[in-house]
């Protein structure tokens, strides 16, 4: 029978894994927009990763404040700079294919 | 792990595991802006809530005091996350729509009016009639 602790490890570590190819996205993506999506998936998979180190630590009660701490200023994040590029900046660095109406 | 109580957490956990990859995989090799989003959105929703109530039912089984209060704050972690997650997609893609972002297409000159749809359409006329009725 396998352990849950061994599951556990697994989880992470494939957690771990899926924010490598999303790191992609953040040095390619063509707009700001594409690359502030980028770090909020990995900002939400890092909240659901401190969960999980912390059981496996056996400390579930510090960690769960860190996780809630890091989606809130995640959310506060993407807020602020969807926002910013609203008003101020076109999303398209040096080449605007698109362009302001 | 023994007992249906494991099963069921593992169980939560290894389906919310297969949503995060399914958004990884959509946030990299989706064509278009508002596809990425699109994943990004609801696979980080569902998977998050599944993980997390698979982490809870695991806290929980401990049967303490303590433990207890965790799972709750581990569910209100679940319950923000589907409050923002949607939020902010929603705000950043109103952002890169007003932005004028243009849509994948086969017509590749197309700006953001010619794909826009009705909605964009009406809005320009709104500001049109507008500049009109200033002009009058």
């Amino acid at each position: 029978m396998i352990e849950t602790e061994t599951i556990l490890i697994c989880a992470g570590l494939g957690l771990f894994l899926m924010m490598v190819p999303v790191i992609y996205r953040i040095i390619k993506g063509p707009t700001a927009i594409d690359r502030i999506v980028a770090v909020n998936v990995i900002g939400t998979k890092t909240a659901v990763l401190l969960i999980i180190i912390g059981a496996l630590f056996d400390n579930v009660s510090m960690f769960v404040d860190f996780a809630i701490a890091y989606a809130a200023l995640n959310f506060l994040g993407s807020l602020a700079a969807s926002r910013y590029f609203n008003r101020t900046r076109p999303a398209y660095g040096n080449e605007s294919t698109g362009g302001k109406n | 792990m023994s007992g249906l109580i494991d099963i069921l957490s593992v169980l939560l956990i290894l389906s919310g595991l297969v949503f995060f990859l399914g958004a990884s995989i959509g946030v990299v090799r989706f064509p278009d802006f508002y596809t990425r989003m699109h994943a990004a959105g609801k696979g980080d929703t569902l998977s998050t809530i599944l993980i997390m109530s698979g982490m809870a039912i695991q806290v929980m089984s401990d049967f303490e005091g303590m433990s207890f209060l965790v799972a709750i704050k581990i569910l209100a972690i679940a319950v923000l996350i589907m409050l923002t997650s949607p939020t902010s997609t929603h705000l950043l893609m109103k952002a890169g729509y007003d932005d004028g972002i243009v849509p994948v297409s086969n017509n590749k000159k197309a700006k953001i009016n010619d794909i826009g749809g009705p909605f964009l359409e009406e809005s320009v006329s709104d500001k049109s009639e507008a500049k009109k009725k200033v002009k009058k």
